[in-house]
């Protein structure tokens, strides 16, 4: 009889899981064209910046690319506040809910920029929602979520730090054994 | 004497899932407990308030003690039950998912007890239906209306669940009876002291979530020194399968066994239980003092579902 009840069965989280290796592409851009210049140009699109420095292939990775799509990727970015950081600025891209939730579990001090026309219309810190459902799968093997179709669902107990709950089983989820849903199996949510 | 049920909480309950003890605040829990003296001893059965009522018993994998006790909780209110007693003679045999399963079965009853190897079964199952449904087990994770049994069994004894001494003996590490009431009594605020071989210690994420919740047990391997400041012991059995030693098995099994030479160092009000079945932890000899009330406990189980039941379907006496 919870809220948890209106939510439509779905069928997306049968079968067996296709790999997590979703490799990053490689380098984002030919190495004698500067990055900034990359930068500059970004017209439309959204810039993720603050990733703890060492994340921001792994975003990438659980964002997934686009055959054609235009990303640039910068690694250990000085930084004042955070010494070193990450960035990704990824052209012609809007990040739904979900998108923002998944990369939130990897960044949560990151910022997302929205750009339109060049300039800047959007920007907000990457916060996670209580519940985070299709982003990570539970850990504890006898979990229902393993066995029968259904949607993993992960409840945020805390954000700082960061607790994390199997909404089935209940199980507490630590960082290093998050794994997440690949991306293409993950259904639209509002 | 009947305490007055407030209306607000009894509302709370009409229609709502029992899942997990997580999902109760204290008030919450302390009214289930009052709710129960409503049913003691054979209360509200007179009336027979569930008359016309169908409880489903889901039971993926059998539990005997516990369909009995659900049967005879509905059965004495004037209901009935339609179930299956193991997964062999389920749809899900067949391959049939735990949702499907729900939805059938919900065209047949009023409520739904679900006993299910899997961890989160129970609270899937609730998602799949707009009726009530009690997790009767669900694999290592909960068996909430069991601690509700031992907290009502606990103040039935003792007057009060919070600001006591309770001790926990055996398997700390897979017990889930154990778990569920050392997370519940940490909540309600009492002392805990946790006795069991270091093999068999409560996992890591458990001890963290105490500490979390400003909960500090005390850890020990002696039986013998903790016995002493006890107000409650909660025994709880040790599996051979845990052990791949026999012989480290056997040595196990004495070192933590319960029987009059042992209790000699107890309090004097020592209030003993144990979820059942026991193999050797408590001596019989121990049944016959006046704390031992694990037979007690296990009969609460029906005054206490009668009470979980009664509230969940709106009709009480
Ligand atoms: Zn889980």
């Amino acid at each position: 009889m919870s809220a948890a009840r209106r939510r439509p069965p779905s069928r997306k989280g049968a079968g067996p899981r296709p790999a997590r290796a979703r490799t990053a592409p490689a380098a984002p851009a030919p190495q004698a064209e500067a990055p900034s210049i990359r930068v500059a140009k970004l017209r439309n699109g959204t810039v993720i910046d603050h990733l703890a420095a060492g994340t921001a292939l792994r975003c990438l990775a659980i964002l997934g690319l686009a055959p054609e799509a235009v990303v640039t990727v910068g690694l250990n970015l000085p930084s004042r506040s955070m010494k070193r950081k990450d960035l990704l600025k990824m052209e012609n891209r809007r990040l739904t809910a979900a998108e923002l939730a998944r990369i939130a579990l990897l960044a949560p001090r990151g910022t997302v920029c929205t750009i339109e026309d060049y300039r800047v219309v959007n920007k907000t810190r990457l916060e996670l929602p209580t519940v985070i459902d299709g982003v990570v799968h539970c850990p504890n093997p006898s979990c229902i979520t393993h066995h029968d179709p259904v949607v993993p669902r992960v409840r945020v107990d805390s954000n700082d730090p960061l607790r994390l709950r199997c909404h089935y089983c209940e199980r507490r989820i630590r960082l290093d054994e998050v794994e997440f849903v690949p991306a293409s199996s993950v259904p639209a949510i509002k | 004497m009947t305490p007055a049920l407030d209306p607000a909480l009894v509302d709370r309950f009409k229609g709502r899932d029992i899942l997990s003890t997580r999902d109760f605040t204290r008030e919450e829990i302390l009214f289930v407990l009052d709710a129960a003296r409503l049913f003691a001893d054979g209360g509200g059965e007179e009336a027979r308030p569930l008359r016309g009522k169908v409880l489903a018993t889901l039971f993926f994998e059998p539990s005997t003690r516990t369909r009995l006790s659900f049967e005879a909780a509905i059965k004495r209110l004037g209901g009935n039950t339609i179930g299956f007693a193991d997964a062999g003679v389920s749809s899900a045999a067949k391959g049939e998912s735990l949702h499907d399963t729900v939805r059938v079965v919900e065209g047949y009853c009023d409520a739904i007890v679900i006993r299910h190897p899997r961890e989160g079964a129970a609270r899937l199952a609730a998602e799949a239906t707009r009726l009530p449904v009690v997790n009767g087990g669900d694999g290592s994770n909960q068996h909430p209306t069991q601690t509700f049994i031992d907290l009502y069994t606990i103040r039935e004894a003792r007057g009060r669940v919070s600001g006591l001494h309770i001790g926990f003996l055996g398997d700390l590490k897979y017990g889930r009876a154990a778990h569920a009431l050392i997370t519940a009594a940490a909540a309600m605020g009492n002392r805990l002291t946790l006795v069991s071989p270091v093999e068999l210690r409560l996992p890591g994420s458990i001890m963290e979530e105490l500490k979390e919740a400003g909960v500090k047990p005390v850890q020990t391997s002696d039986l013998e020194a903790a016995l002493g400041d006890l107000d409650v012991l909660y025994v709880t059995r040790i599996q051979q399968e845990r052990f791949h030693d026999p012989l480290e098995y056997e040595r196990v099994r004495n070192a933590y066994r319960l029987d009059r030479k042992t209790l000699e160092g107890a309090g004097r009000k020592l209030s003993i239980l144990h979820p059942l079945p026991r193999v050797r932890e408590i001596d019989p000899e121990v049944d016959a003092m006046e704390g031992a009330l694990y037979f007690r406990q296990a009969h609460n189980g029906v005054t206490v579902r009668k009470a979980l039941l009664s509230l969940l379907l709106g009709v009480l006496p």
